[in-house]
Parts: structure tokens; C-alpha cells; sequence
């Protein structure tokens, strides 16, 4: 008896040795991903630069022919004699480039962009290109101030990215 | 011999033969245990040291991703001010000067690298995806719609094991030298494949 | 007949004693190993966060941080060479970043300046390390050594390009009474030092060109140029800067060996950023030739001022270790010739070159 209880204890011993090196083999395997915020947000800030500087068109009113940037465009509206589409409005030109930047810019089908420009004094001026992030979101703000009717206009631009 | 002290010492040289199998087979069971433990654990730690240098890397990238992108060999700078852009005329020069005849001394500031920059909005009509910026291309009169990629700087090992890709959008500055109110902006990649 | 019953006890014993010790040596001297691999890959850790740390401030124009350590951790800067860092025993790591520091510092928490270095455009950055070791002393009645330690004058226009030595690095003015025990950096501006140099006791003397370094508000941090003077036991050492990222250097560098290891990465690379618009300016030159019936000559004028300034840094960083002030004003005299052909693009309307 007592030589099988021994036995017993023995094989117990190393039953108890395997499953404490399972357990810490399972341990390492399943280590949390660690988030790289501080990468979203650069990211983020840099994209919402590289839109704002980007000169899409020019204006032709001008001898000779200047480059018109993105933010102008938000600012004082598109200049009457351009190259800046086929005579459409604002908001339209702007939608149908922001679209063009988005899809040329996130190619990752795992990230998803959202850019949304808003006319803070008229709720009915606004552009939204892309869906929103649900959950977690890396956000870049900018507040662009003009006048395109004579009027002050105050705009937000949003830039929203999250991964999917 | 009685046929009785015959038959015990063979009971006893029974036991002894298999109380040392048993012994044996403790002992090989053991360091068979054992082995594998060790093998296991070096396995693991090499998994995890792995994955820490790859770690190490990918941070390492993102830190010279910025760093490079503010470098003031490519970075804008009009009358002198920072601008937060980055000069594709510099890009040019990069590639004879970074890439080329100072390559020496970048390469202790890069390492193990290919650093571009890629044009992607607006986007180019023609055969022009991929097609380098070179001296010859910038001397046509359609620069710059006539390529839309710049290496400002490439080293790569005899093998590589892993390449680390990481991008970060820029403001592309194409400066005018006849009328500086003519600079263009389009939208680009800054790339950085790390090689190991 | 006697029976066999195996392996006798004392046998037994023996044998387990000997298994055990050579199983128990085994596991003691894999620990130990572990330990000390532990504690290589610490310090590599160490020395590899501090150069992504310093590489992530470098897009900064003017930025302090506090790096915290794992433990206390010596750490070597310049030493035995220039341009390399180093952690306890880690491997060195080749840097081309110009840091004005000790050559040797011990902390748990490593205080880091960087301001950028533009001669006239911005060339690089330039890093001031301190482990929390040593005071610094200002002596001096100007503007400068007010600002240096953070005094605004009334009446003044605050804060647009006032810039002082950041709080986090103990600095103190004429009337404090240094306390004993620490390590004491006195700095004298433009006046005679009244303290001898002693093992626990640096002494600088700086001496600007005129007022360049002493306006608050508008001025141009390149325009402040002068000697310094490093005094040591056995005698002193002069050298000079050119902007005023350098004249923070020389109060930070342990002495002029040290501050000669930055000077000389700040010549490498000046010379580099400097090849760079050489080219920029020919190829502007050219670009305005395609476009332009009579191309700007001043883009030729400016290039031809570059390549004489690349030939003239060539020819200084040979001799970075005995510098005078006939080198410093003839760099000088460049800059200037360069900036004001810039400066005559940008009211003729065309592109720069900076």
C-alpha cells in the first residue's frame, strides 16, 4: 500500500508539473495587443493638413493662373472663373474631392474614415463623406473661419478614424 | 539446492529485474520530461523575444516616421518658417544626396530601410502609377503629372526575414520658381518598409 | 548463501548528494545567467528608448521632458568618442545627434531640452541632457542672463520668442546662495568670473558679439554669436558659437572636448542641409530658365554663396577644436550674404530657395 500511494503521489507530482506548464504556455500565447493611439492621432492630424493645403484646381480670373487650396475653397467658396468642376456648388465640388481623397488615401478595408465638413451658423451646409466610427475613434478638429456671401462664416472641419 | 530456495531466489531476481526496469523507466520518463520542458520553454522565450523585436521595430518605425517627416532635408521651409509639408523638390535632391553621395553618413540616421514618398491625390491619368520622380521626369514640361513616387533613401540586407510597412499621410509642396504665389499642394505617402 | 538486496544505503545516499548538487548547480547557474541577460537586455532597452525618445523630440522647435528610467542608470554621452551613447555596459550606439551634456550621468530621471538649430535655416536639432546633479549659476547683469533664467522685465512684450532654460534644470540667478553638496555650473555673461574652477565647481565665461543674444521679442536667434570660455583647474579653453541653440550647448557641455563632439556634428550636418539648397537653388535656377525668357541670376548667386559656404565648413571641421573668432566671422559674413539674396527672391515674388 504504501509503496502504491508513493507511486500514486509521484505520478500526481507530474501530472500537476504538466498542467502548470500548459497554463503557462496559454499565458504568453494570449498576451493583449497593446493600442498605438499616439500613431491614430498623428495620422489623423496629417491627413487633416494634407486636405486643408491640397490645391484640387486654379483660378483663372488671375494673370497668370493660381492654385486654389481646399481651404480657400471652404473658406470664400469656389472663385467665379476656375477650374474647380463643371459649375457646381460648393458642397457638391467639395463632396465629389473629399470622396476622390478618402478612397485614394484609406485603401486599409480594417480602418474607416469619416470627414465632415459643417457650417456651424447654418446647419443646412454640410459635408459628410464616409460613415461614422461606432466605439473607439481617433477625432482631429479644425475651425476655419470666412466669408463666401459677404457674411462671416464660421466652419468645422472633422476628421474621424477608427478601426474596424 | 531445495527446490524451494531455488524458486525463492528467482522470485527475488524477478523483483530485482523488474524493480530496475522500473527505475530505468522512471528515470527515461523523467528526463524525456524533462527535455521536453526545456525545448518547450526555448521555444516560448525565442516566440517572445521574437515578437518583442518585432514590437521594438514597429515602434522604432512610427517614431522615424515622424521624425524623418520634419527632417530639414525634405521638410518645407518658406522664408525660412517650418511649414507642415513636405518639399518634392528636396525629394528630388534626396534621392543624389541622401540616397547617393552622402549615403554614408544617413545611413547611421535610417539603417535598414526603404524610405518613399507616393503621390496619391490627385490621381494621375496614363501609365503613371508607380513610375519614379527623376531629374529626367522633373525636366519635362508635365512634372508633375508624370510620376508619382520619390525614394528619397534605400538600404536593404543580403535576407530579409521581415519587411514592416508603415505610411503616414503629407501635404506634398511643389514649389514655382517663376511665381512663388503658383505652388501647388497635392496630397501624398510618407512609406517606411523596415527590413530585418 | 547471502542475499543480494541491491545498492547498499550509504551508496544510496552518495549518489542522490552528487545527482542533486550537479541538478542544483545546473538550475543556480541558469538563474544567475538569466539575471545577468536580464539585466543586458535592460540597459539595451534603456539606451534604445533614449534615442527613440530624443529622435521623437526632434521634430520639436523647442520641447522639454523628464525621460523616467527603470532604475538609477549611468548613463555615457561622447565618451570614449564622439557621437556615441551608452547605458551601464550596453553596447554604444552611433548617434548624429549633437547632445550637450556631462559625458557622464547617473539618474532615475533624465531631463532632456532640445531647441532647433537655425544658421540661417534649420539645420538640426540640438539636445541638452542633465541628471538633476548639477546647479546652475548665472552671474550677469544684461538681458541675456535675465532670460536665461526666466525673468521678464516690465513692461516688456511678453512671451513671442522668449525663451529661457527650461525650470526642470535648476537654474538660478546672481543672489542665490549655492548649497553645499551639489555640483555647481557657474556662468558667467559677459563679465570676468569671480569663482575659481574645483572639482565640484564648472566655470563658463560667455562672451556675446554686442547685444545680438540680448533682445527680447523679435530677434533672430542666428544673429547671437560670441566665445565662450571653459575654465578649468589646469587652464582654460576658448572656443565659439554661432546661434543660440549653441550658447545653451556650451552651459550644458561638460567642457571643451565635450562641447567640440556637438560643434562637429553640427558642421556634418550643417554641411549636408547646406548641399541640399545648393541644389534646390540650381535646380530652381533651371526650372526658371525653362520657364522664364531672362531666368533670375540671383539663384545662381546664392547657389555659388552655398557651394563657397559647404567648401568653408569643410575646411573648419578639420580644425572644430580650434576655432577662433576670425572662423566665426567668416561663417558669419556667409550667412549673412545668403540671407539677404533670399531675402531678395522673396521681394522680387519668386520662390526661395529657404
Amino acid at each position: 500500500m504504501k509503496k502504491g500511494q508513493t507511486e500514486i503521489i509521484g505520478l500526481l507530482v507530474i501530472v500537476v508539473l504538466l498542467i502548470f506548464i500548459i497554463i503557462l504556455f496559454v499565458t504568453l500565447r494570449t498576451k493583449p495587443q497593446e493600442k498605438a493611439i499616439g500613431r491614430e492621432s498623428a495620422y489623423t492630424a496629417s491627413l487633416l493638413t494634407a486636405i486643408l493645403k491640397a490645391t484640387p484646381c486654379e483660378r483663372t480670373d488671375t494673370i497668370p493662373a493660381r492654385p486654389v487650396s481646399i481651404e480657400e475653397i471652404i473658406r470664400r467658396g469656389i472663385p467665379r472663373q476656375s477650374t474647380c468642376g463643371n459649375g457646381e456648388a460648393r458642397q457638391e465640388y467639395l463632396a465629389k474631392e473629399l470622396q476622390i481623397i478618402k478612397g485614394r488615401v484609406n485603401t486599409n478595408q480594417k480602418v474607416n474614415l469619416q470627414i465632415l465638413i459643417k457650417n456651424t451658423q447654418n446647419p443646412q451646409d454640410i459635408i459628410l463623406v464616409g460613415n461614422s466610427c461606432l466605439g473607439e475613434k481617433t477625432v482631429e478638429r479644425r475651425i476655419i473661419t470666412g466669408s463666401s456671401s459677404g457674411q462671416q462664416e464660421r466652419f468645422e472641419m472633422v476628421l474621424e478614424y477608427c478601426t474596424t | 539446492m531445495r527446490y524451494s530456495e531455488v524458486r525463492g531466489k528467482a522470485k527475488y531476481s524477478k523483483k530485482g529485474q523488474i524493480g530496475l526496469i522500473e527505475m530505468i523507466m522512471v528515470i527515461f520518463i523523467v528526463t524525456v520530461l524533462i527535455v521536453v520542458g526545456i525545448v518547450f520553454y526555448t521555444g516560448v522565450l525565442k516566440q517572445s523575444i521574437q515578437k518583442k523585436g518585432g514590437e521594438i521595430l514597429s515602434q522604432k518605425a512610427e517614431v522615424e516616421l515622424r521624425a524623418i517627416q520634419g527632417m530639414p532635408e525634405i521638410e518645407c521651409s518658406k522664408n525660412v518658417r517650418r511649414e507642415d509639408c513636405i518639399d518634392t523638390l528636396k525629394l528630388l535632391i534626396a534621392k543624389e544626396v541622401i540616397d547617393g553621395e552622402e549615403k554614408g553618413y544617413y545611413a547611421t540616421i535610417f539603417g535598414r530601410k526603404r524610405v518613399l514618398v507616393k503621390q496619391v491625390y490627385p490621381e494621375l491619368q496614363g501609365q503613371v502609377e508607380n513610375q519614379e520622380c527623376t531629374q529626367e521626369k522633373y525636366n519635362q514640361e508635365v512634372y508633375p503629372n508624370n510620376c508619382d513616387t520619390w525614394i528619397i533613401y534605400e538600404s536593404r540586407p543580403a535576407t530579409i526575414t521581415e519587411v514592416n510597412k508603415i505610411s503616414v499621410p503629407v501635404s506634398l509642396y511643389f514649389p514655382n520658381a517663376a511665381e512663388d504665389r503658383k505652388n501647388e499642394y497635392r496630397i501624398g505617402e510618407l512609406i517606411i518598409e523596415s527590413y530585418r | 548463501m547471502k542475499e543480494k538486496r541491491g545498492i547498499a544505503p550509504v551508496f544510496q545516499y552518495i549518489f542522490v548528494a552528487i545527482a542533486g548538487i550537479i541538478i542544483l548547480s545546473f538550475f543556480v547557474q541558469s538563474a544567475l545567467r538569466q539575471s545577468n541577460i536580464s539585466k543586458e537586455v535592460g540597459n539595451i532597452q534603456t539606451v534604445n528608448a533614449l534615442e527613440d525618445n530624443l529622435r521623437a523630440l526632434e521634430v520639436a522647435t523647442n520641447a522639454n521632458k523628464e525621460i523616467q528610467l527603470a532604475a538609477k542608470q549611468g548613463i555615457t554621452v561622447n565618451k570614449p568618442v564622439c557621437g556615441v551613447l551608452r547605458v551601464e555596459n550596453s553596447p554604444q550606439i552611433r548617434t548624429q545627434e549633437a547632445i550637450f551634456s556631462n559625458t557622464e550621468l547617473k539618474a532615475d530621471k533624465l531631463k532632456v531640452w532640445t531647441v532647433s538649430w537655425e544658421y540661417p535655416y534649420r539645420i538640426m536639432n540640438f539636445f541638452f541632457l542633465a541628471d538633476g546633479q548639477t546647479e546652475y549659476i548665472v552671474q550677469g547683469t544684461g538681458r541675456l542672463a535675465e532670460e536665461l533664467v526666466g525673468i521678464q522685465r516690465q513692461g516688456e512684450p511678453c512671451c513671442d520668442n522668449f525663451e529661457f532654460i527650461p525650470k526642470i534644470f535648476n537654474v538660478k540667478t546672481n543672489s542665490y546662495t549655492p548649497q553645499s553638496g551639489q555640483v555647481k555650473k557657474y556662468v558667467f555673461i559677459n563679465q570676468e568670473p569671480t569663482v575659481a574652477p574645483a572639482p565640484t565647481a564648472e566655470v563658463l565665461k560667455i562672451q556675446t558679439d554686442g547685444e545680438k543674444c540680448d533682445e527680447q521679442g523679435n530677434r533672430e536667434d542666428s544673429e547671437c554669436t560670441g566665445v565662450v570660455t571653459f575654465y578649468k583647474e589646469e587652464g582654460q579653453e576658448t572656443t565659439v558659437f554661432f546661434g543660440k541653440a549653441m550658447l545653451y550647448g556650451s552651459i550644458f557641455a561638460k567642457d571643451k572636448k565635450s562641447y567640440d563632439c556637438s560643434l562637429e556634428a553640427a558642421f556634418e550636418r550643417m554641411e549636408k542641409v547646406t548641399k541640399v539648397y545648393e541644389k534646390r537653388a540650381e535646380k530652381l535656377f533651371a526650372k526658371d530658365m525653362q520657364d522664364q525668357l531672362s531666368p533670375n541670376p540671383t539663384y545662381l548667386r546664392i547657389k555659388e554663396s552655398l557651394h563657397t559656404l559647404i567648401t568653408t565648413l569643410e575646411n573648419k571641421k578639420i580644425k572644430v577644436r580650434q576655432l577662433t573668432q576670425a572662423d566665426l566671422q567668416e561663417i558669419a559674413q556667409q550667412k549673412e550674404i545668403i540671407q539677404n539674396l533670399n531675402e531678395v527672391l522673396r521681394s522680387e515674388g519668386k520662390g526661395q530657395v529657404f
